[in-house]
């Protein structure tokens, strides 16, 4: 800056925002010191991405990574932090200005510093430098009000982003510690696909109707053909699944279990257990009721068939065929128990035998059991027979996006966003559980057509909100067209 | 939408070698046979909505 040194910026470091937030000329030269890559951005992309409040955006993730890298505040979730981002204030101040008088209450306001340094100038030492909390550490002192002694002047200019301490916290919702145990709460409640989608402030709702329970080894947390309105989610520690006393499956952390209590008057289905200690997070169905709109109790039903372990090959009669792969055939059939259709694949186990498949079947089953996603196929249960070996799944009414691209052409810039985001979503469900697709393509991809299933669109509405602070979707209806 | 087809799906920790996919939609290190990452979901994604 003014031909003086002021720093040297490393790998994943940004510069050039500050003249776009605050629409100025540059104000210092960028020399590169060695061969260089940088990736670099125009304002008019960003706000083709972002939309007009791209500074809003930008001004939001500046301040999440500065609180991230906080000791103090680098535990609130950051979906907390954007629900209180319109109690921060941006400031710019130049070279030589005051920024803090003397007399200032140094406890009194959150005040980061986006680009810059505060300078006591009668001792000429810094204070605060870019990205750090100016007097992070005496924020929270007990009885403290310590006052300035000294006015802070900015050098070189400033950019800051300053809060009312007080506002801050209320805002939060009390003090420091019960934020945090709401923090690591939503973060659990967040993971958990049946609410990912929900907005922050439902998830903060739901962290304050539910509470955590602990159970020793062994104790039954259910019973089979006991009633009660509770639903679980496992916080830590283990849970076995069992109906009639046939041991069937075992939860881990972020699982939940005994949703249908939520939406059935009836005993419980199967009993569930702790294996070793186990803390659950406990919520009772009057209190979600709150919170639970239409769309998702709908999506929930249809969810239920899909988790129905009783359902058995001689339930089922065959309706008609739905296609023919590599390595068997898929059926349509209807449950005489239930009522609802599944797809049902069929392998041969003489051509599994041939092909020494069993691993990869044994491999593709143990995954698919694993997974449960608005945006990937259910997985209801495996079946067999003398001769073949059948996967039970979700009947999906549409067609492969393949036909639909040849059907309405290219896709045009507002449907490659909304199919992107859409298998983004897939995939990031997959890649959080360390799971690799590897052969994703438009052949892979069902495109529903149900009309009646534009509620799972709505679901995830939420959290394509979430996404229009990355990409600028914001309205799902009308790609439903084709 | 739904994915389907469950036939390549791998869990991995870090990277892994084997060659598989559809040529058309692989990422470039797929095909080098350096061994590779989540990322490559990613590039197929790309692919799979410019053709």
């Amino acid at each position: 800056m003014n031909g003086i040194f002021i720093r040297i910026l490393k790998k994943g470091d940004y510069f050039g925002e500050k003249s776009i937030l605050l629409e100025s000329t540059r104000t210092i030269d960028v020399v590169a010191k060695t061969n260089c890559i940088l990736y670099s951005i125009s304002v008019e992309t960003l706000v083709s991405m972002v939309g007009e409040r791209y500074k809003d955006v930008l001004y939001l993730n500046m301040l999440k990574i500065s609180l991230a890298k906080s000791n103090i505040f680098g535990k609130i979730n950051s979906k907390l932090i954007e629900i209180v981002y319109n109690c921060f204030k941006v400031k710019n101040h130049l070279t030589g200005e005051t920024v803090l008088k003397a007399g200032y209450i140094m406890s009194s306001k959150i005040i980061i510093i986006l680009e810059g340094s505060i300078l006591n100038e009668r001792i000429n030492q810094t204070i605060g430098k870019r990205g750090e909390i100016l007097f992070e550490n005496e924020l929270f002192k007990n009885n403290f009000d310590e006052k300035l002694k000294f006015d802070l002047i900015a050098s070189p200019d400033c950019l800051l982003i300053e809060a009312d301490k007080e506002q801050f916290m209320k805002n939060l919702g009390g003090n420091l510690k019960e934020i945090m145990k709401k923090s690591i709460a939503m973060e659990s409640l967040n993971k958990i696909p049946l609410f990912k989608n929900f907005s922050m402030k439902k998830i903060e709702i739901l962290s304050s109707i539910t509470k955590i329970e602990k159970f020793d080894n062994g104790k039954r947390i259910i019973i089979q053909g006991e009633t009660d309105s509770k639903f679980f989610i496992v916080k830590s520690g283990k849970v076995d699944i069992f109906i009639n006393n046939n041991y069937i499956r075992t939860l881990n952390p972020n699982e939940y279990f005994g949703e249908r209590a939520l939406f059935f008057k009836e005993p419980r289905t199967a009993t569930a257990q702790a294996n070793g200690t186990v803390e659950c997070y406990v919520i009772d169905y009057k209190d979600l009721k709150i919170i639970l709109e239409e769309n998702l109790s709908n999506y929930l039903k249809t969810r239920f068939f899909l988790q129905d372990f009783t359902v058995d090959l001689k339930d089922l009669d065959f309706i008609r065929e739905l296609g023919n792969g590599n390595y068997g055939t898929v059926c349509l059939v209807i449950s005489r128990k239930n009522k609802h259709q599944y797809a049902i694949k069929l392998m041969s186990k003489l051509q599994i035998d041939y092909d020494s498949l069993h691993s990869n079947i044994e491999l593709e089953r143990g995954i698919l059991l694993k997974i449960d996603h608005p945006f990937i196929v259910k997985l209801v249960k495996t079946l067999k027979d003398s001769k073949n070996i059948y996967f039970l799944l979700e009947y999906i009414k549409g067609k492969e996006l393949f036909e639909v691209i040849r059907d309405i052409g290219l896709l045009d810039a507002d449907q490659t966003k909304f199919y992107g985001c859409s298998m983004i979503c897939a995939i990031e469900y997959l890649h959080e559980r360390k799971f690799i697709y590897r052969d994703l393509k438009p052949e892979n991809i069902m495109i529903t057509k149900n009309v009646k299933e534009i509620f799972i669109m709505e679901i995830l509405f939420e959290n394509f909100k979430m996404f229009y602070m990355k990409t600028g979707i914001y309205e799902t209806d009308r790609f439903w067209n084709c | 939408m739904k994915l389907i087809d469950f036939g390549t799906v791998k869990e991995i920790n870090d990277r892994t070698m084997t060659i598989i996919g559809t040529p058309h939609y692989m990422a470039p290190e797929v095909i080098l046979g350096e061994g590779y990452s989540f990322s490559i979901d990613y590039w197929s994604i790309g692919k799979s909505l410019n053709f």
